[in-house]
């Protein structure tokens, strides 16, 4: 039996979810944690006001992990955010499981401004000494304590909070609930929102491959700009289509949908 | 679309996801405390004292941290202070489906059984008090060695009418070294500074 790209993509996503998230957290497992919310795993802290080189030190492995992802988005588009991520994965996951009436289009919102903003505001709003939107609104936190409230009272008792409830609502609204489920990533994960960059910078290097759009196959159905999980395909002016490498999460969804087989993952 | 209206969507978008993250970033809520800590020989360090609004019906307070060498031992957790209030104290760790890969420690009847140096801990104190809490009380999350009876560890909660914005610079003043419930100012002398106290946290001497 010959899985499709995309189921094999969701048994990954599975996969990313048993090993990094409660109740059996494989990898955490090894280092003595629970979830890959917190030390040493946070990739977001690592942002935060103790400063990049300061909070290495404890969150050894976040590094690693933000420096691999970094690379692989570089040299071949992120695949972690749309293979290996549970956090991410799961509320696409959870979504496919939501009537497409009940679901929510948020396309008419610039992603990246809302993204860049947000990264802005996490990264200057610490040093200004205003607060941090760094662990209260995470949804590292909150899908671990989901994942986690399974079997342990502790992570139910950390979802009836303030912060809990709030981040239950965005994870709901921008995941479950979204087109695609992949609203959250695309306006609020500073990781993302990186990677993001990383992966633009290196779709400009012909030799690196990236989802690209053969034009003179390409009808204009729209087909692609419908599925798109993170509203990365836009119309240009010329009525052709366009990909936002800023946004693509390189999830190859995309290539199985276009009906003239013009968009493919190749190099440029 | 004119390119004009384009530009200006971006422009309110921006404004309006920078306007949301300060109100929510400066918010902070009446029932919840994240204590950051750690345990050590000599009293152990919380970096600030929760702070709770009065009247609310319940409160959650979450301690975490790790373990400073060379303590090792057993730790009894009480929630000090008269009247006495209604609570649970809950433990993170172990986790529910434990697979043997790292040797946690155990938890229960609100003692952290046999914890090592650089291990983990992360407990959640759900407080649910039956009479209103008196502004004056002065109430400690207190850990002690269960061998010796020495505290290795004291978080104080401050129960206060709040103003949810402006406590915020009160809480989050950064890094002050606190000691039972006298917060010590940071630019003082005896201020620990965040790359000493990572550099406690990540190095094994002091």
């Amino acid at each position: 039996m010959k899985l499709s790209v995309q189921t094999k993509r969701y048994l990954i996503i599975v996969l990313g979810i048993i090993i990094f998230l409660p109740p059996i957290s494989l990898i955490p497992s090894i280092f003595g944690s629970l979830s890959i919310c917190g030390a040493p795993f946070c990739m977001r802290m690592l942002f935060s006001i103790e400063g990049f080189i300061a909070m290495s030190k404890v969150l050894f492995v976040g590094l690693f992990m933000l420096i691999v992802i970094f690379a692989i988005s570089f040299f071949a588009g992120r695949f972690f955010c749309s293979y290996v991520c549970p956090i991410g994965g799961a509320t696409e996951l959870g979504s496919k499981i939501v009537p497409k009436k009940l679901k929510i289009n948020y396309s008419w919102i610039s992603a990246p401004a809302v993204r860049y903003s947000y990264l802005a505001a996490f990264l200057i709003l610490p040093v200004l000494g205003v607060g941090s939107i760094c662990c209260s609104y995470c949804n590292f936190s909150i899908i671990s304590s989901l994942f986690g409230s399974i079997a342990s009272p502790s992570s139910r008792i950390l979802l009836i909070t303030f912060g809990g409830m709030v981040n239950l609502a965005m994870i709901i609204l921008l995941g479950f609930l979204a087109a695609g489920g992949r609203a959250y990533c695309n306006f609020l994960c500073p990781i993302g929102a990186i990677d993001g960059i990383f992966n633009w910078l290196g779709s400009k290097i012909k030799s690196f491959k990236r989802i690209r759009i053969d034009k003179t196959n390409c009808g204009s159905c729209g087909q692609c700009v419908e599925e798109c999980p993170v509203w990365a395909i836009e119309k240009a002016e010329d009525n052709s289509m366009k990909i936002n490498q800023i946004s693509c999460i390189t999830c190859k969804i995309c290539i199985k949908k276009c009906p003239s087989k013009a968009i493919s993952y190749r190099k440029g | 679309m004119n390119r004009k209206k384009h530009l200006f969507i971006i422009v309110l978008t921006i404004v309006i996801t920078f306007m949301v993250c300060t109100i929510a970033a400066m918010y902070t809520p009446p029932n919840f405390g994240h204590s950051v800590t750690m345990i050590s020989n000599d009293g152990g360090i919380s970096r600030h004292p929760v702070l709770l609004g009065l009247d609310e019906e319940e409160y959650v307070l979450f301690a975490s941290g790790t373990v400073k060498a060379p303590y090792t031992g057993s730790i009894k957790v009480v929630l000090e202070g008269e009247p006495k209030i209604e609570h649970k104290i809950y433990s993170r760790y172990p986790p529910s489906l434990n697979l043997g890969i790292h040797k946690f420690h155990e938890f229960g009847n609100d003692t952290i059984k046999n914890i090592y140096p650089w291990e983990k801990y992360a407990l959640v104190v759900y407080i649910k008090p039956k009479n209103k809490i008196d502004k004056a009380a002065n109430y400690n999350l207190r850990f002690y060695d269960l061998e010796s009876s020495n505290i290795v560890l004291s978080i104080p909660i401050k129960f206060n009418e709040l103003d949810n914005f402006n406590i915020s610079k009160e809480v989050r003043r950064p890094y002050s070294k606190v000691r039972d419930s006298k917060i010590i100012n940071p630019r003082k002398k005896d201020t620990i500074s965040i790359s000493k106290y990572l550099h406690k946290v990540s190095c094994c001497e002091e």
